[in-house]
């Protein structure tokens, strides 16, 4: 391991109190088997208030100038020095032992995106449901269909992070989703069975523009798709005859975005790899689980779990 | 604030030059800083510069210089972002140039002057500018230089655009051109504002090797983007540019057959087949021929070095990191 630091945090904020508890819930991961910075970066365009949490040689505070999210976590990612790189919103906080869990992680498997459970808290910061997704090696049609990876649970190589380019700064809401699909085209993850983080999520207060989300996020996708791997590399994370199906609908959706664009040629391109997914896909669609994946969009099996485990609880 | 001065530095010591090229702008209409963005990894010796009030250092680790300059736009408070490398420097009176211009052009999205290209004995190996205003598209796209050290680009479009993009290496000054041609005007002053070093011990940090397939890659993704053909037939305006854009066609037809994206090569086979009915007029013309041909535009970096014996420039390049 080139560096002695094993985990850089970044953490934008645009000064909510809630601060001092993201901050809080990192500096109690001390663990006598390696050590981790916190990387605030103050993007309020006012200096922060003192709090004692800002003196540890540990913490370390950048200004940025009121840019996006992602301008000011990659400005964060520039100036870490950790192997890896997590990812922290003001409003959300680790849970006690989470960087234990993926040290032991990192001892154990050489996957260059870690990750583990989610506690999703609402916006008067009740526990709503847990997230435990299953999802090992490579998963890239799992997030490219619309599974969702909270950033606050993972951890990323730094170098993966730099290859790939970062956040998109042009992406308003859902960077998160894009830069997990473009990490996942070229790399694996793996999972920690273990609650790491707790991550707010309602769209009062939050800093997302979820009215943008929806165009963006298709934008996203046609890029990713355009990349030369894209369709191998979902090949082979289809393992069964509903992820084929959802291979399929993937590109036909996006033939039919594609045409609404009047780009004809990608159009063309997209009806041409639907026709190979159904040439791949062989037996499997003769299954009754490949044409329901084409038939309906895509909910999120990890959330249908995570509701029933909270009805039944 | 009107201007904020990024200078990417992997701790040259000709940094200080640069950034006192700034300091010493007698200019005192609006406010300005400097952003220097350390990137070597070890912290800089300390110089007197370091206690001006409008200077501010950020350490980066060791990244790709895209991300250092994008780290030093996110700090920056200026209207206007202007980004200098360690080796470059201002000329007296810059400031002020710029300053008038902004104020004529509002408008525009990249202010640009002249550049002068010198040797390690100050003597002057060449100057350019390239003198483009409005909408360049066609010209930019083509080859026409306007050079990142002596530009000043509106903050507002720099983060529309998203920035430096980290996936170009080495070109990456002229894509972040590029787009902001495609993206709004240009406006130029005739005064010569920047110097370029190009002596003998010049050496430098870009990978060269790789930019001319980054380049064809970014010329690539722009012509991807919606309404680019009606753009560039906008600002074609003579038979050379016809020539040129007709050429940037051509080339990025064999640049995706190559890699193996056909449908993309058929695009641009319908646009290159769209463009050359849309210029049969020019077809007569020797200019245009010499559009389509010419390996460089006029006023470019090429026809001031290809005079210049580097007694070493192979190697440099080649053992360019």
């Amino acid at each position: 391991m080139t560096s002695t630091v094993f985990c850089s945090t970044v953490i934008p904020t645009v000064g909510r109190p809630t601060l001092s508890r993201a901050v809080q819930s990192v500096l109690e991961q001390e663990h006598p088997s390696f050590d981790f910075e916190v990387i605030i970066v103050n993007d309020s365009g006012k200096p922060l208030q003192e709090a004692p949490w800002q003196h540890p040689e540990r913490v370390q505070v950048i200004d940025t100038y009121r840019r996006e999210r992602s301008i000011a976590r990659n400005t964060g990612a520039a100036v870490a020095t950790g192997k890896y790189l997590h990812f922290l919103d003001d409003d959300d906080w680790l849970a006690p032992g989470a960087f234990q869990h993926f040290w032991e992680l990192s001892q154990a498997s050489d996957s260059r995106w870690l990750y583990g459970m989610t506690q999703l808290i609402d916006r008067n910061e009740k526990p709503t449901i847990q997230l435990k997704h299953n999802l090992h090696g490579n998963c890239f049609v799992q997030v490219m269909a619309g599974e969702w990876i909270p950033i606050q649970s993972s951890l990323i190589e730094k170098s993966v992070f730099m290859r790939i380019g970062g956040f998109n700064p042009r992406l308003a809401g859902p960077e998160d989703i894009d830069l997990l699909r473009r990490a996942l085209l070229e790399e694996d993850i793996a999972e920690t069975p273990n609650i790491v983080a707790y991550v707010i999520r309602g769209e009062e207060g939050s800093t997302t523009d979820y009215q943008q989300h929806a165009q963006a996020s298709r934008w996203a996708r046609e890029m990713i798709l355009e990349t030369p791997n894209a369709f191998h590399r979902m090949r082979s994370s289809a393992l069964s005859p509903y992820w084929h199906g959802r291979m399929l609908r993937i590109y036909l959706t996006s033939s039919i975005w594609n045409i609404q664009h009047r780009r004809l040629f990608s159009a063309i391109s997209r009806l041409f790899s639907s026709m190979a997914c159904i040439f791949t896909a062989g037996s499997h669609i003769v299954s009754g689980d490949f044409w329901k994946a084409v038939a309906k969009p895509y909910a999120s099996i990890t959330f249908q779990r995570g509701i029933e485990a909270a009805n039944l609880g | 604030m009107f201007c904020s001065y990024i200078i990417p530095s992997i701790g040259r010591s000709s940094l200080a030059y640069a950034v006192k090229s700034v300091l010493e702008q007698d200019f005192s209409q609006a406010d300005f800083e400097i952003i220097v963005v350390n990137d070597s990894g070890t912290s800089l010796p300390n110089r007197d510069w370091f206690s001006s009030q409008h200077v501010r250092v950020i350490n980066t680790n060791k990244c790709e210089r895209s991300y250092a300059r994008n780290s030093g736009a996110a700090l920056a408070k200026g209207e206007y972002l202007w980004f200098l490398d360690d080796d470059d420097w201002l000329l007296p009176g810059a400031l002020e140039s710029f300053w008038q211009l902004a104020n004529q052009e509002p408008q525009a999205v990249w202010l640009y002057g002249g550049i002068q290209i010198v040797d390690e004995h100050g003597g002057i190996l060449g100057e350019i500018n390239s003198g483009l205003s409005g909408n360049c598209f066609a010209q930019i796209m083509g080859g026409a230089w306007a050079p990142l050290q002596a530009s000043m680009i509106q903050a507002r479009a720099f983060f529309e655009l998203g920035g430096f993009s980290p996936f170009i290496r080495g070109t990456e000054d002229e894509d972040l051109c590029r787009r902001a041609a495609y993206h709004g005007e240009f406006a130029n002053t005739p005064d010569t504002v920047a110097c370029l070093f190009r002596g003998q011990t010049w050496n430098t940090s870009t990978n060269y090797l790789r930019a001319p397939e980054d380049t064809k890659f970014s010329r690539d993704l722009i012509l991807s983007k919606p309404n680019v053909f009606q753009r560039l037939l906008a600002s074609a305006n003579s038979s050379y540019w016809y020539g040129r854009v007709l050429r940037v066609y051509l080339s990025t037809i064999a640049w995706n057959v190559k890699h193996r994206r056909l449908f993309t090569a058929l695009s641009r086979l319908f646009y290159s087949l769209a463009f050359s009915v849309l210029s049969i007029k020019h077809f007569l013309s020797r200019e245009y021929w010499l559009g389509v041909k010419a390996d460089h535009v006029p006023e470019t970096l090429h026809f001031v070095m290809q005079n210049y014996e580097r007694s070493s420039s192979k190697q440099t390049n080649l053992n360019a990191t």
